[in-house]
């Protein structure tokens, strides 16, 4: 039996991030705060919508290479385990006990592990602990202070069935400023994406497009619009702290402070739309036809300030 | 910091004037914003405050003066303990549990004596005939709109009302799509007795079949999703054969049932859970010598 105590996801809406940085900080492999981390690995610049703005939006990407790179970007070192649970694989239990193990061994070096939906909570969540007695992995997610633990049998079983399992093992030095070029481009790429792995969604530029349509045809999912908007509003105030930070670090960044400034408007303008969608819970859609103009209104600002700050990024590379 | 500071610093801070919102709360207390919504709707519906969003002020306000936060003198964890008591009684959607959470929300509402979820005529009329066909175990037929307003008539066979968010809701095993589905108790539009009796639903048969070999299910959502669920050894009674294996998904459905249905029980196994019903039980003692 094991258990690591006294864990602390880091506060923020992208489930992915607030594990990373539990799991990094727990094992010391990272030094700097949630928005530097945000940062460098890139993850706060994400920005994926579907069509009709799924809840499914922002966690709809190619989680073994970006959740490597991010890792790498920061110095850490991980492997990552994906399998989808589909019935035409015949091998999927023998993933499931390579995952067990992988997960029992970065344990024993006091490294909390990340996996998908460890509760029913459809999000990340860290692994803490296990009990080889019981069969079960002691967990922690983002919706509850003390949920049941996972079964081994039921690790990457849930409503979304994909084994996603990533252990971070080992830190090298690396740059900053490196690192910030690094995220800075990946940012940018994200930006320019043409198009996206899975039919409806679009990232960057075109997941505005994606937003703006929803909006204007107002065929909107009403949990999935309120869902995503508290999430981006988070994720575009971190980019907001970020370029605030990079500039005043890196003198050769001085030029992000142009960035900031109208970082600072998107992310202004994308948590007056949080507002008016208030979270209330899984499901649950906090859309009032009326406000739909405002949003809308919102939307746009936030996208022509950010068309601007990934114009000061691109001439800054 | 615990859940019931948190309660009473936004009461104290709607009092003061201020609109917080769950960005304010989840900053001033260092939780994520979705605890911080949790806390507003544990505001909102278990001690019933008339909490209402104001998209000028961008943050949660009271409609009315009317509203007292009770001062009792529970300490959060005991008042969190009671909250989880309440939804997991509700949950098992017997009358007699149903009433045994009304009790415990008093506790903590003294001065509220509606149910939690009773607004309109309909639904206490459509809860009422499911509540009867549950106890006679009967299916039922009921006319039901969806999301996107599509009509529906089913026949369905009752398995338990719970409260999710803002709405009660029926699980049932629905004939016509031939598995279990959940309903919006606000969206069923009729509701009568069906005419025929149908066969058991599978989780039924299971309960039926394996009551006999001491075995009980407890379902849950978890079921449909293909997850196994847990297995929990507990005494009943002094003698071996008092011992009944549990199979089940959520632990709070679980002690809620066990709670409900024997006055003394000992969790053998597995560990975790024993330790986890040991701190829920431990301060329900210490409520319970309170009082």
């Amino acid at each position: 039996m094991k258990k690591i105590e006294n864990i602390s996801m880091g506060m923020t809406w992208t489930s992915f991030a607030g594990c990373l940085y539990g799991a990094v900080k727990k094992a010391g492999l990272y030094e700097k705060d949630l928005v530097w981390m945000m940062g460098e690995t890139g993850i706060a610049f994400h920005f994926i919508m579907e069509e009709k703005s799924c809840p499914s939006g922002p966690t709809v990407y190619n989680w073994q290479q970006e959740h490597f790179e991010m890792a790498d970007r920061i110095g850490v070192a991980s492997t990552v385990l994906v399998r989808h649970k589909d019935p035409k694989y015949h091998t999927f239990e023998l993933s499931q006990d390579y995952a067990v193990d992988e997960v029992k061994r970065s344990l024993d070096r006091d490294v909390p592990v990340i996996t998908w939906a460890p509760t029913p909570v459809l999000e990340f969540g860290l692994i803490t602990g296990y009990d080889d007695a019981e069969g079960v992995f002691f967990v922690k997610d983002c919706a509850s202070e003390n949920p049941d633990p996972l079964l081994y049998k039921n690790i990457g079983i849930s409503q979304v069935p994909i084994l996603f399992v990533q252990s971070c093992y080992a830190k090298v030095p690396y740059d900053g400023e490196t690192t910030l070029r690094n995220s800075l481009s990946y940012a940018q790429s994200h930006w320019n994406s043409s198009f996206h792995e899975a039919p409806s969604y679009a990232a960057g530029r075109k997941a505005w497009d994606n937003l703006l349509g929803t909006l204007e045809r107002k065929d909107y999912d009403g949990f999935g619009l309120t869902y995503t908007m508290n999430l981006y509003a988070d994720s575009k105030r971190k980019i907001q702290q970020f370029l605030s930070a990079a500039a005043g670090e890196y003198p050769a960044f001085r030029g992000l402070e142009a960035a900031e400034e109208s970082a600072e408007t998107t992310a202004a303008e994308m948590e007056k739309i949080a507002s008016l969608l208030p979270f209330q819970g899984p499901g649950m859609s906090s859309v009032k036809d009326e406000d739909i103009p405002e949003i809308l209104d919102c939307a746009q600002k936030a996208l022509k300030a950010e068309e601007k700050t990934m114009g000061v990024i691109e001439n800054l590379l | 910091m615990s859940n019931l500071h948190r309660i009473q610093w936004i009461d104290d801070q709607r009092r003061r004037g201020s609109f917080p919102n769950c960005s304010d709360i989840a900053r001033k207390f260092e939780i994520t914003v979705r605890q911080a919504s949790r806390d507003i709707e544990y505001l909102r519906f278990s001690l019933g405050a008339p909490v209402e969003y104001d998209h000028q002020h961008r943050g949660y306000e009271y409609i009315g003066d009317d509203f007292i936060l009770p001062r009792e003198r529970l300490s959060s964890q005991d008042a969190g303990l009671l909250q989880e008591l309440t939804q997991s009684y509700r949950q098992i959607g017997t009358r007699r549990t149903a009433k045994i959470a009304e009790l415990f929300s008093r506790i903590y509402q003294p001065e509220t004596t509606e149910p939690l979820h009773v607004s309109e005529t309909r639904i206490l009329s459509v809860r009422s005939i499911i509540e009867t066909c549950m106890q006679e175990k009967k299916q039922i037929f009921i006319e039901y709109i969806d999301a996107g307003n599509t009509r529906t008539e089913r026949t369905v066979k009752p398995l338990r009302l719970f409260q999710w968010g803002e709405h009660e809701h029926l699980e049932a095993w629905c004939s016509t799509r031939n598995a279990t589905r959940q309903f919006r108790l606000d969206r069923v539009l009729k509701a009568r007795p069906a005419l025929q009796e149908p066969g058991s639903s599978p989780v039924e048969q299971e309960n039926e079949s394996t009551l006999t070999k001491e075995i009980i299910y407890i379902g849950g959502s978890e079921s449909a999703i293909g997850r196994e669920p847990y297995t929990a050894c507990i005494h009943t009674g002094s003698r071996a054969q008092d011992a009944i294996t549990c199979r089940f998904h959520d632990s709070l459905a679980l002690l809620g049932w066990l709670t409900s249905r024997y006055e003394r029980f000992e969790i053998v196994s597995p560990r975790w859970l024993r330790e986890k019903a040991g701190k829920m039980y431990n301060t329900l003692s210490i409520i319970h010598r309170a009082l």
